[in-house]
């Protein structure tokens, strides 16, 4: 058991906490960063007290925790439609019981930042006394687990039919594909609900730094919001060099000019962006604004991926650089220096990019 | 004339191809090799698909000095070529025409000669690997080459695709296009010499 426990981790927990350690380390900042540190006990007692409390709050809270098994179940699907992943199919040789607990283990790993949570909420709840409220949570959780892992199981015992399984359908396009577009099908294809979750969070983080008021007109908390936003989008940077270097290899081989590939990049970035850029506009920022922060937000996003061509393409770099990058650009953001920042990153990106792009070869 | 002048490639500390000078006239060439030997990773280097040290000119077109330029003058198919799934064959063809600045008659003409038409609208995630290894051959003739790298292109096609690819290859090669391919298989092609080479200990040998 001890090595299909290994396995299962490597091939689907592992990958999870590295597609996803943007987005988690957002929601941890969110409950323990946003609040001051002689404040987070009272502050999350409340939070907890409100769950149990309230039936509302807690269906709320239900179905957030669904949505993000959700995100792993997207996640699994998509990785055992994968040619390197066949090997999986081994897995339905064993009895029914030996796949259901290492199945159910690996499970509990990827929740476990959701389970750990509900732990101090059935503490808290049994001893406030709040039992009814503990049990819809032990029953939700457990329910939850098992609908997991037997849907994980069919889809490994199905493997042999070659049937690709897909929590969400799939986006049909019908018209031609031009080449910005099959990073954007990817996307939509294989991560749709990584794609929804991340455009919710930085819609979510847009309209609220928007709220912060002040007397006169200030770009400075859209831009930080989108800041956060752009952040959210790193797991998408990553998927995209990943992309590159698995099925779209044969663009390297083709008679474009490095000033059109990078062009391509910046297209793609800024049809990605699609959505947070209209938000931004319908918030009445003016369009000379509007125009920066466009050429800031595509840069930022082409400048890492750039980036990406120098070494290994490992998500630990990437997640540490993201994050690098994040705070150099909140301080420059704060300073209203983001136009040279925008400059900065566009010349850096290309420079870059002209220099690695023939030099990079992926090693196993 | 293809010319390969101090060519070294390796991967981590695993010497692969050491090859001081070597020269590709007009012509077929077959590169032999057993597994592992480095002609897949020849053909890679040609085609400018991985990086290396030397240098690799057609005729006096520089592979690192003209990029864009050299691509143009080279086409390459991977044994297993692997592609978006989510694509149409109908998509990857456009996107290789208009790269490539083929002509859409000669392109159509691919499409029918390798019969393809049928499936060319669905998803390449339908596709059979025949399928897919058809399609890539459609992609490796689009434009106007002048050497045509094939990395194992009798593999997974049915033998009715056998004549076709062969019949391109004479119809091709008479319009002046070179070609490079490995094969585990010998390729019948009457009425023209096949120069064969092989890839051993780290150089290429003329047989």
């Amino acid at each position: 058991m001890g090595a299909v426990v290994r396995v299962l981790n490597k091939v689907l927990v592992k990958k999870f906490y590295e597609r996803n350690v943007g987005l988690l380390f957002f929601v941890f900042f969110l409950m323990f960063g946003v609040v001051e540190s002689n404040q987070l006990i009272n502050y999350h007692r409340s939070l907890i007290y409100g769950i149990l409390t309230s039936p509302v709050f807690l269906a709320g809270v239900m179905g957030v925790w669904l949505l993000y098994s959700g995100k792993y179940l997207q996640l699994v699907l998509s990785e055992l439609a994968e040619p390197h992943n066949q090997f999986l199919k081994d897995y339905s040789r064993l009895t029914k019981r030996q796949q259901f607990w290492p199945m159910l283990l690996s499970i509990v790993m990827v929740d476990q930042p959701v389970l750990l949570y509900s732990i101090f909420i059935v503490g808290v709840g049994a001893f406030s006394q709040q039992y009814v409220a503990v049990f819809f949570i032990l029953v939700f959780h457990s329910v939850k687990l098992m609908t997991c892992t037997w849907i994980v199981l069919s889809r490994i015992n199905s493997l042999h039919e070659r049937r690709a399984t897909k929590l969400l359908p799939a986006i049909q396009w019908p018209w031609r594909r031009y080449f910005p577009f099959f990073y954007l099908g990817h996307f939509t294809n294989h991560l749709p609900l990584a794609l929804l979750f991340t455009k919710i969070f930085s819609f979510f983080a847009i309209i609220g730094f928007m709220q912060i008021t002040t007397d006169h007109y200030e770009i400075r908390t859209a831009l930080m919001g989108l800041l956060f936003g752009l952040m959210a989008h790193s797991v998408f940077i990553f998927e995209s060099r990943r992309l590159e270097e698995t099925y779209l290899t044969f663009v390297r081989g083709l008679p474009i000019s490095m000033i059109k590939r990078f062009l391509f990049l910046g297209l793609f970035y800024g049809v990605l962006l699609i959505p947070e850029l209209v938000l931004l506009a319908i918030n009445h920022i003016v369009w000379f604004d509007l125009l920066i922060i466009t050429l800031f937000a595509v840069f930022y996003l082409v400048y890492q991926h750039t980036r990406l061509f120098r070494g290994s393409l490992t998500i630990d770099a990437h997640t540490t650089f993201t994050f690098g990058l994040f705070l150099i650009s909140f301080m420059l953001v704060l300073f209203k220096l983001y136009w040279l920042e925008a400059i900065a990153l566009s010349a850096l990106g290309f420079y870059q990019y002209k220099r690695d792009y023939y030099n990079f070869e992926a090693t196993a | 004339m293809l010319s390969i002048k101090n060519v070294r490639k390796e991967y981590g500390d695993h010497l692969i191809l050491d090859i001081h000078h070597l020269q590709f006239e007009n012509g077929l060439f077959w590169i032999k090799g057993a597994n592992g030997s480095g002609k897949s990773t020849l053909l890679k280097i040609i085609s400018g698909m991985i990086p290396f040290e030397g240098d690799v000119t057609i005729d006096g077109v520089g592979l690192k000095k003209q990029p864009t330029d050299y691509r143009r003058l080279v086409n390459y198919v991977e044994a297993e070529p692997l592609f978006p799934t989510y694509l149409t064959g109908n998509d990857l063809i456009l996107f290789f025409s208009s790269t490539r600045k083929a002509k859409k008659e000669e392109v159509e003409a691919l499409i029918q000669k390798f019969n393809i038409e049928p499936f060319i609208k669905n998803p390449i995630g339908t596709y059979s690997s025949g399928m897919v290894k058809k399609l890539s051959l459609v992609l490796a003739f689009i434009g106007k080459p002048k050497y045509i790298l094939l990395d194992e292109p009798l593999v997974t096609i049915d033998k009715e695709s056998v004549p076709i690819l062969y019949d391109l290859v004479k119809l091709y090669f008479n319009r002046g296009v070179n070609f490079i391919f490995t094969s585990h298989q010998a390729f019948e092609l009457a009425d023209i010499a096949v120069k064969e080479l092989e890839v051993k200990d780290h150089t290429v040998w003329v047989l």
